[in-house]
C-alpha cells in the first residue's frame, strides 16, 4: 500500500516528531508509515486523515500487489 | 496485547536484574570463584540460597525485560512485539526437533540422561525468549537509528 504521509507532512512544514506526538504515537510509527514499512490501522489512518483534513483515500492507495 | 504488560519502569529493573542475577549465579556454579560462601558459618546454608536469589533475580529480570511497555507503546512497537513471539516460537520448535535428534544420535554418549533432559529444555525454553528479546529489540534499535537520520 503506497500513502502520501511524507508528502503532506513535508508540504504542511510539520516534523516527524510533532506529527507523532499528535497522533500519540512514536517517531518511529511515523517514519515506519512513511517508509511502507507498516500499514496503519484504520484508527490511526483516520487520525492522520483528519490532521491533514482530507479523506483516508487521498493519502492511502492500493497497489497491485494488495 | 498492552493490558498484560508491565510500565516502562520495570524495564530498568530488568536490565539490571538480569546481568547481576546471571552472574552471580555463575559465579555460584564456579565454587572455586566464591569459596567462601561455602566455609562461611552463618548457621544456614549460604550458598543454596546464595544461588537461588541469584537465579530467581536472572528469571525476574529476563520477565521484567519481555513484559514491560516501551516508552511509547503503540501499535507498531505491538505489532513487532507478536511478529517476535511468532520467529521466537518457530525458532523454540526448531531447537527442540534438533535436540531431539541430536539426544537421539548422542544417546548412547550421555552419561545422565536426566541432567541431559532438565538442561536441554531449559535451553529450550530460554532459546525462545532470548530469540524475542534479540530479535523485538534489534528491530526497534535499527529503527530508531533510520529515524535518527531522518529530519
Amino acid at each position: 500500500m503506497k500513502n502520501k504521509v511524507r508528502e503532506l507532512r513535508t508540504k504542511n512544514n510539520i516534523t516527524q516528531t510533532e506529527l507523532a506526538n499528535e497522533l500519540a504515537v512514536s517517531r518511529q510509527t511515523i517514519f515506519a508509515i512513511e517508509t511502507a514499512m507498516y500499514v496503519p490501522s484504520t484508527v490511526l489512518a483516520l487520525k492522520i486523515a483528519r490532521k491533514f483534513k482530507i479523506k483516508v483515500e487521498e493519502i492511502f492507495e492500493l497497489e497491485k500487489k494488495d | 496485547m498492552g493490558k498484560f504488560l508491565l510500565p516502562y519502569k520495570f524495564k530498568y529493573w530488568g536490565a539490571f536484574m538480569l546481568p547481576f542475577g546471571f552472574m552471580g549465579w555463575y559465579a555460584g556454579q564456579m565454587s572455586n570463584v566464591i569459596p567462601w560462601l561455602s566455609f562461611m558459618n552463618w548457621g544456614v546454608p549460604l550458598t543454596p540460597i546464595f544461588l537461588g536469589i541469584c537465579f530467581f533475580s536472572c528469571l525476574l529480570g529476563l520477565l521484567f525485560l519481555i513484559f514491560s511497555k516501551e516508552k511509547i507503546e503503540d501499535e507498531y512497537v505491538q505489532k513487532l512485539r507478536l511478529e517476535s513471539f511468532q520467529l521466537a516460537a518457530l525458532v523454540q520448535i526448531g531447537y527442540l526437533v534438533y535436540s531431539f535428534i541430536k539426544l537421539i544420535i548422542i544417546t548412547k554418549y550421555v552419561r545422565d540422561e536426566k541432567e541431559y533432559f532438565v538442561f536441554m529444555f531449559l535451553k529450550v525454553l530460554l532459546a525462545f525468549w532470548l530469540v524475542y528479546i534479540i530479535r523485538f529489540n534489534f528491530i526497534l534499535l535499527r529503527n530508531k537509528l533510520k529515524v535518527s537520520n531522518e529530519k
